[in-house]
């Protein structure tokens, strides 16, 4: 009896997790760590919950007469029912050229946007961190071919489209007056975002000195060796 | 040159540097717009167009880039169409805020003291 009810919750919050990880494709076991996401999946647990409380208070079968079965059959439909409920809407009213859904999902979405921002606002500072130390020493004018184009070619299957956006962005970089160690981070601002942390690491380590900034020359000594 | 285009690794992006920095040599408005979208996050576009002073032909073309690379959206609201940043641009303008933040700051200090 237990498991049914673990059982609809995990569907509710399988769901919820799926969506968190469609929007933070770079590291989306970090996104699903935070406190804002937790609180997401667990709404949507809830939801399936209660659409199984439901369905047992009115003692819809599904039509499963083995009395076995019924139970699992309610615990499939609380948790698909949840879903399609929660992103369901009743109506649209048109905004200028925006389309406003009005029904449950405009709450969901409502509750998705916050949960983005508040992960989104814990992350920043960790990816910034993370970039800075990552791209200590690389040089941007060495490294914004190389870089993502090694990147590119471990992951194999990024969509043409993403490269082509890429590819204008590092354009626009390497034109903008801007010092070089900021368009090292932007660069590996951009590329974390699209391959995740490990992969920009990696790559940045394989490729080492290819890409490294050649240290500065060292300073004359003062000292001058003896003339013998 | 069609290879490049068709290639799944890294052709594309190879392809896509090589055609959009032979364009865009020479051409800082996109960057102009993306500087004054860090401080504003979100403004009219008549507004930006005022704001970078290029002909209308130059911003629409500044801003059609931007958009094809993912670092500003229009959104249309009760005031018009406005320019606002996604969330890429808003990464790449918490950097670029510090950057330019400095070179802002020292540009008014040397301005005040020529005063």
């Amino acid at each position: 009896m237990w498991l049914e009810w673990a059982v609809a919750g995990l569907f509710g919050a399988l769901i919820g997790a799926a969506e968190i990880v469609s929007q933070f494709r770079d590291e989306p076991d970090d996104a699903l760590r935070t406190l804002p996401a937790l609180g997401y999946l667990l709404f949507n647990a809830l939801a399936s919950l209660f659409a199984l409380a439901i369905i047992r208070i009115f003692g819809w079968t599904m039509g499963v007469e083995d009395p076995a079965l019924t139970g699992w059959a309610q615990v499939v439909v609380a948790g698909f029912g949840a879903m399609a409920l929660l992103r369901a809407s009743i109506f649209t009213v048109r905004e200028g050229e925006r389309v406003i859904p009005i029904g449950p999902s405009r709450f969901l979405e409502v509750v998705l946007a916050s949960v983005k921002d508040s992960v989104d606002r814990k992350r920043a500072e960790q990816r910034g961190i993370s970039v800075s130390d990552i791209m200590k020493d690389v040089d941007f004018q060495k490294a914004w071919v190389a870089l993502p184009a090694y990147c590119f070619g471990l992951l194999q299957n990024l969509p043409q489209e993403e490269q082509d956006k890429f590819g204008k962005k590092m354009a626009l970089l390497a034109n903008a007056p801007m010092s070089d160690r900021v368009k090292s981070l932007l660069l590996g601002l951009s590329l974390m975002n699209l391959v995740g942390e490990k992969v920009l690491a990696t790559a940045v380590r394989n490729l080492d000195k290819e890409i490294r900034a050649d240290p500065p020359p060292p300073q004359e000594s003062k000292t001058t060796s003896p003339n013998f | 040159m069609q290879k490049f285009a068709q290639s799944d690794d890294f052709g594309s992006f190879l392809w896509s540097v090589q055609q959009a920095v032979h364009q865009r040599k020479g051409q800082d408005t996109p960057m102009l717009i993306m500087h004054n979208l860090a401080r504003q996050k979100k403004t009219p576009v008549a507004q930006m167009m005022t704001r970078v002073k290029v002909s209308w032909a130059d911003f629409n073309d500044a801003l059609k880039y931007l958009e094809e690379a993912g670092l500003v959206k229009m959104e249309e609201d009760e005031n018009g169409s406005m320019l606002c940043l996604t969330e890429e641009g808003r990464h790449w303008a918490q950097t670029i805020n510090g950057e330019w933040g400095e070179a802002d700051e020292a540009e008014n200090a040397s301005g005040e003291e020529r005063e």
